[in-house]
């Protein structure tokens, strides 16, 4: 088994995979990442073939790690990458019971946290990526952690994870060419590549954030916003999270602090430049 | 057969919080979260004062809400007590 650990925010991760060119990849896009605390990973996330021939004849990669989903179809050996994240991701999304999860992304400025949640398509993730480069730091991705005691976002800067068109919008924005991992074309969610976090967002990621506003981006529409009520708000937040059901009490207070004091609104854009405008607008407006 | 008895935990095992012109619970004992619209508030209300059947209940509920007792009233609170009883809300006794 091919090894590699690595932390990112408050996730300490043993990542393993029966076949070693996965993890060298792997190893390219978390270049600059720290190891784990004292050198102890304590969520482990895997990949390995279905069945034994398939790490030779036709291989095959299946997700494995502490949490499994059972009936999970295996991928074609040239997705491994796509695997490991997805295997990184599902431990999170099963496992997570120090922090709230809401399925979003998430970016900061002056302190505080603007958090975009999101159906996939929606393009926080773009959205996320590209205010990254402009000034803002990346918190999360996929997922933002809410700290059950304080209320914070604390930073989970995974790489992000970049589909169809906003593969090439990354890439006319980001100069450095080694912060991408490899295209990875017809993938179930896709063409697909994923980015580095830059430097700041990686050497930050143990820097909370005080969620100060929430918008709902939905990509490839006309320019559009309205507000959001409070309890749409609270369905929303709830149905995204893996976790909600599992923290009880806590989840349920902290959910209730977000709809009654952060603003949150929805908007349409039809491509990067008119949403980032769009966000940069509810921004300045909110004292972002 | 006896007529069902309805009771309920509510308010004292719930967090509640208006929103929207509805009620928010978090129910302890199930770890659900539920929103609640008129008239089941007031329906839960009425049960955790006293538990009563559905014949009385509609009675308090159409006097507490200023509403005709009918035969569709009457109706709407039964569907709704099994809807309750459904969520774990009222115990059926």
């Amino acid at each position: 088994m091919h090894g590699f650990d690595v932390r990112v925010g408050p996730i300490s991760y043993r990542i393993g995979s029966a076949w070693a060119a996965p993890i060298a990849v792997l190893r390219r896009l978390y270049a600059g990442y720290p190891a784990p605390a004292d050198g102890i990973a304590t969520v482990t996330a895997r990949i390995g073939p279905p069945r034994p021939w398939r790490r030779w004849i036709r291989p095959q990669v299946a997700i494995e790690g502490d949490h499994n989903l059972p009936d999970t179809v295996p991928m074609a050996f040239g997705h491994a990458l796509l695997a490991i994240e997805m295997a990184m991701n599902m431990q999170v999304a099963l496992g997570e019971c120090r922090h709230l999860l809401i399925h979003a992304s998430a970016v900061e400025r002056g302190g505080k946290a603007l958090i975009m949640p999101g159906d996939s398509g929606s393009g926080k993730s773009t959205l996320a990526a590209l205010l990254a480069e402009r000034g803002w730091r990346l918190l999360a991705d996929e997922f933002v952690m809410i700290d059950l005691a304080t209320g914070r976002l604390i930073p989970f800067p995974r790489a992000i994870s970049l589909k169809n068109s906003a593969i090439a919008e990354a890439e006319a924005r980001v100069a450095d060419p080694a912060r991408f991992g490899p295209h990875l074309s017809a993938t179930p969610k896709g063409e697909l590549r994923h980015l580095r976090p830059n430097a700041e967002a990686i050497a930050r990621m143990d820097e909370p954030a005080e969620p100060a506003l929430i918008l709902f981006p939905s990509y490839g529409f006309e320019p559009a916003s309205d507000g959001v009520s409070r309890s749409e708000l609270f369905m929303r937040l709830t149905e995204g999270s893996t976790n909600y059901i599992a923290l009880g009490e806590p989840a349920f207070d902290h959910v209730l602090r977000i709809v009654e004091t952060i603003p949150a609104a929805r908007f349409a854009y039809p491509d990067t430049d008119s949403g980032i405008a769009i966000v940069e607008q509810f921004c300045a407006e909110a004292g972002l | 057969m006896t007529t069902p008895t309805y009771r309920t935990d509510f308010p004292q095992h719930c967090r509640t919080h208006p929103i929207d012109g509805m009620t928010l619970v978090f129910h302890r004992p199930s770890g659900a979260t539920h929103f609640l619209d008129s008239p089941l508030p007031q329906m839960l209300a009425l049960l955790a004062a006293k538990p009563m059947d559905a014949a009385r209940l509609t009675t308090s509920l159409c006097a507490t809400l200023g509403l005709p007792e009918d035969a569709e009233a009457r109706a709407v609170v039964e569907a709704r007590l099994t809807d309750l009883a459904g969520i774990g809300l009222v115990e059926v006794g």
